[in-house]
């Protein structure tokens, strides 16, 4: 299993290359300036350019290309022109809050998601197979932007019950006192709903198509004949099997999170790196988008490889690394 | 010698609590603002009280800081937060109204020009320390001079230094600042940017300024010390009990919390979540005023929106035709019904909160008639009969740009497309990201755009519309007049600012009749805050003027 996770993470270098590449001319084709939203009638020429030299906008683009991708094999990674300090330093804050936010609506996902698949499988065409189905597909619809404004009006300005934004409590003297956790789940409830919702609405079909079809197999009906109880013959038998089809759409999810990520920490002021992204590209700042974006391929190539171990310790039938003969 | 500012001794000490005590006057006296609104209009009797120690306030900040230094900030807003840890050798007064911006001593305590007026000696506060107790010297003075000019270091606003031949130290408390010419600015000139430790800051070359992290701990001098900042959420300030007498606050914290979202601050500031939210939409005034804990103040603000015209293209090019655009924009109506009566209508490049503005100069009438005929005059005619005017076979439209980030100035340019639509020009509003907006204007590539300018307190109309403004500043529309070009000249060769109210004067009159821009609204700013705070003075200068002064009761 280790030399499968070394031989994936070592094709995943080119691979990272070409995405580092890609957002470098296509950043550079769109029209936009890093510097032009400093520009004013106080500010000189001269000011511009120097600015310019200091963060070497001022070389040709393959020049600019050959020295951040030294830079990055150096580990001496270029200035954010939007922030003025190395990129490496902006992922470091940025990278925490979103693999919590990530990590928490993946759980909501697949917990709730495999559970209410569990039910409404179990209980086929019943009030409560239709009645998941019906909120499922409502919340598999409607757009993430839509849903994090809506949840915020309603816990956040009409009812108090959440925080709209921010991390954190900033009048807690010391962020690290006790209650800290409970001020960090309430802020964090509303984005990992928001986030998670839509996922969840998309695990629940999956997990009750995927529960059906096993339930419907010859071994499930062994079980069954062999007087085994029910919840044993679910459980036990049927449900393994059923899980495959979500750790594949667990490494799949990966991607999608990630993108979610942008409007809802835009939306709820999350300092993670969907903000730094946002920010990144309305001011042109082309070594932080490449930085983001590297990271993020990076963490998504990371969990697929995971989700690719997950499968085959649930499935003792997939052999990581061995082509079917 | 002429000597401004203070004495020695007790002299800044004093001048502070008279402006506290006249502040609070003035807070007494001001039931007749009419820009004060809310539950903070009904505590006048209150501004009686002592003033108190202690407190925290939460401030809305719309984004978070690039740097705390500012000489490596690039944002207009980091000024007003840094500002509140980094003292300045002079605090600039927001008396702009009535002459040329005075000063008061923050970090020097006296100054005094030279008889040829070429040199200014700072004399800097005798007990004046940083936070880790080093004392404030003549060298952090000359040193802070050599970072703003650096161009290792790279600030945007070096350009005031020019003048500036050499920063000397006399002795650990006195420095000199000795320029190339006399002109109206010197004192501004030496004054902006503010004063860093040398003991904290030469420890890292210039060059590696941006990447040592330094700003992110900075040592200060001024009301507050930063305790904490935390990336993209909120930056913490505390009390700096050692800072200099008078620029001790009251309040014990000051938080500001970073909310990008423009009326997610709003909602915030009216549930009681933040104390501080600036820039308030005009439209949100009615349910603002009704909140019993939201006070709102509204005052004329540096900022003017205005239509800018490429007066190099062919279409922009006579003076008359840019009149009869401006007289036949409803701008009245914009006023109105877009800043909801939160604007005064704009007749110049002045607006009349700075005492250089001319109240002779009226703004153009809505008068689509007139506008009609000065067209004609200028070979505009619907010769086809198709409702557009025409002139040599080609139809009089262009694209009227504006930024996808501001609903405001879209809504102005439906209003200006559906006014020039009827005396038969075509007007086609544009779209685009702000950053390509930006682009596009400093390179010339435009018909016309909609924009605004927030104005230094620096009189100064040379940098937007002389022509040596067209390649190195804000002359975007590429207007020329070697007229006022000689005017706007002479203005920044004069010793005394006020000698040049006549050319300022004849400037204004110029920019009226030819119109580069056609000037539309001089804006308000609204600033909403919890109306537990008292002595909140916002103002043109900043909407957090005198912050050390806040407190709650």
């Amino acid at each position: 299993m280790l030399e499968y996770a070394l031989r994936r993470l070592m094709a995943a270098i080119p691979l990272l290359w070409l995405i580092w590449t890609l957002t470098f001319v296509i950043g550079h084709l769109a029209p936009g300036d890093p510097l032009a939203l400093y520009q004013g009638p106080n500010i000189s020429r001269e000011s511009l350019d120097t600015l310019r030299h200091v963060y070497g906008l001022d070389a040709p683009l393959p020049v600019q290309y050959l020295k951040q991708l030294g830079a990055l094999l150096t580990g001496h990674y270029p200035l954010s022109t939007s922030q003025g300090r190395p990129v490496a330093e902006i992922i470091g804050e940025a990278c925490g809050p979103t693999l919590l936010l990530i990590s928490l609506a993946l759980a909501v996902q697949f917990l709730f998601g495999t559970l209410l698949g569990l039910l409404t499988a179990v209980r086929r065409g019943g009030g409560l197979d239709h009645g998941v189905s019906a909120i499922s597909l409502f919340f598999y619809s409607i757009p993430t932007f839509w849903l994090g404004v809506e949840l915020v009006l309603l816990f956040s300005y009409r009812l108090g019950w959440f925080p709209p934004s921010q991390m954190r409590d900033v009048t807690l003297a010391d962020p690290a006192a006790a209650g800290w956790m409970v001020d960090l789940l309430r802020h964090l409830a509303l984005p990992v709903l928001t986030l998670g919702l839509g996922g969840l609405a998309l695990t629940t079909r999956h997990m009750r198509s995927s529960l059906l079809e096993v339930i419907g197999l010859d071994y499930v009906r062994t079980a069954r004949a062999q007087g085994l109880p029910e919840w044993r013959v679910i459980g036990r038998h049927a449900l393994r099997n059923a899980l495959m089809p979500l750790v594949t759409l667990a490494g799949l999810s990966l991607p999608v999170l990630f993108s979610g990520t942008v409007v809802v920490e835009v939306i709820f002021s999350w300092p993670g790196m969907g903000q730094v992204a946002f920010n990144a590209i309305l001011a042109r700042d082309y070594p932080l988008i490449q930085a983001v974006t590297l990271m993020t391929a990076a963490l998504v190539v990371a969990g697929s490889l995971l989700a690719d171990i997950a499968a085959a310790a649930v499935d003792p039938r997939v052999r990581l690394g061995h082509q079917p003969s | 010698m002429l000597t401004q500012g203070w004495a020695h001794g007790n002299g800044p000490r004093v001048a502070r609590y008279l402006l506290v005590a006249l502040s609070l006057g003035a807070a007494a006296c001001n039931g007749t603002d009419p820009g004060m609104s809310g539950a903070g209009g009904g505590r006048r009797q209150e501004a009686t009280l002592v003033p108190r120690s202690g407190g925290t306030v939460v401030l809305g900040l719309p984004s978070d800081l690039d740097s705390f230094n500012p000489y490596l900030s690039t944002q207009a807003q980091a000024r007003d937060v840094t500002f509140q840890c980094y003292a300045s050798l002079m605090e600039e007064q927001a008396d702009f109204g009535q002459g040329p911006p005075t000063f008061l001593p923050a970090l020097a305590a006296s100054w005094e020009f030279s008889a040829d007026r070429k040199e200014i000696t700072f004399h800097l506060q005798p007990d004046a320390v940083w936070e880790d107790g080093r004392p404030v010297t003549a060298n952090d003075v000359r040193f802070s001079h050599q970072a703003a000019i650096s161009p290792e270091v790279g600030w945007l606003g070096a350009e005031v230094k020019t003048q500036i031949e050499s920063v000397e130290v006399m002795d650990p408390k006195t420095v000199r600042f000795r320029f190339a010419r006399v002109y109206p600015y010197q004192l501004m000139d030496a004054n902006d940017g503010v004063i860093l430790p040398e003991h904290v800051w030469s420890k890292v070359p210039f060059r590696e300024w941006r990447s040592s992290g330094l700003d992110r701990h900075p040592v200060c001098s001024g009301a507050f010390t930063l305790e904490r900042w935390t990336p993209n959420q909120s930056i913490e300030m505390v009390r700096n009990d050692r800072s200099f007498p008078g620029e001790t606050p009251y309040l014990d914290r000051v938080i500001f919390q970073i909310l990008p979202d423009a009326a997610s601050g709003a909602e915030q500031l009216m549930a009681g979540q933040i104390d501080f939210w600036d820039r308030l939409s005009p439209e949100l005034l009615p349910r603002l005023e009704s909140q019993e804990r939201v006070a709102v103040r509204r005052y004329p603000d540096r900022r003017y929106s205005f239509i800018a015209w490429n007066c190099a293209r062919p279409l922009f090019r006579s003076a008359a035709v840019r009149r009869a655009l401006t007289l036949a924009i409803n701008r009245r109506r914009i006023v109105d019904d877009i800043y909801r009566g939160t604007a005064q209508l704009a007749s110049g490049g002045i607006p009349p909160l700075y005492w250089a503005h001319d109240t002779s100069v009226k703004p153009h009438p809505f008068d689509a008639g007139a506008a009609r005929d000065l067209l004609e005059s200028a070979g505009w005619r619907d010769s086809d009969g198709d409702g557009l005017l025409d002139r040599e076979g080609k139809i009089f439209r262009f694209d009227l740009e504006v930024p996808a980030s501001s609903a405001i100035w879209r809504d102005i340019a439906l209003m200006v497309q559906e006014d020039l639509r009827r005396v038969g020009i075509q007007a086609s509003p544009v779209v685009y990201d702000r950053n390509v907006f930006n682009s596009r204007h400093s390179r010339h590539e435009f018909d016309a755009f909609i924009g605004a300018w927030r104005l230094p307190t620096k009189v100064d109309l040379a940098v937007i519309f002389t022509t040596a403004a067209i390649h190195n500043g804000g002359n975007y529309g590429g207007y020329s007049n070697s007229q006022l070009d000689v005017l706007l000249d002479k203005v920044r060769k004069v010793e005394d600012i006020r000698q040049a109210g006549h050319l300022l004067d004849r400037a204004q009159v110029i920019l009226h009749r030819e119109q580069p821009y056609t000037f539309l609204a001089w804006q308000d700013r609204i600033t909403g805050f919890s109306a537990r705070i008292r002595n909140i003075q916002p103002n043109a200068q900043s909407p957090l003027f005198h912050l050390r002064q806040w407190w709650i009761p």
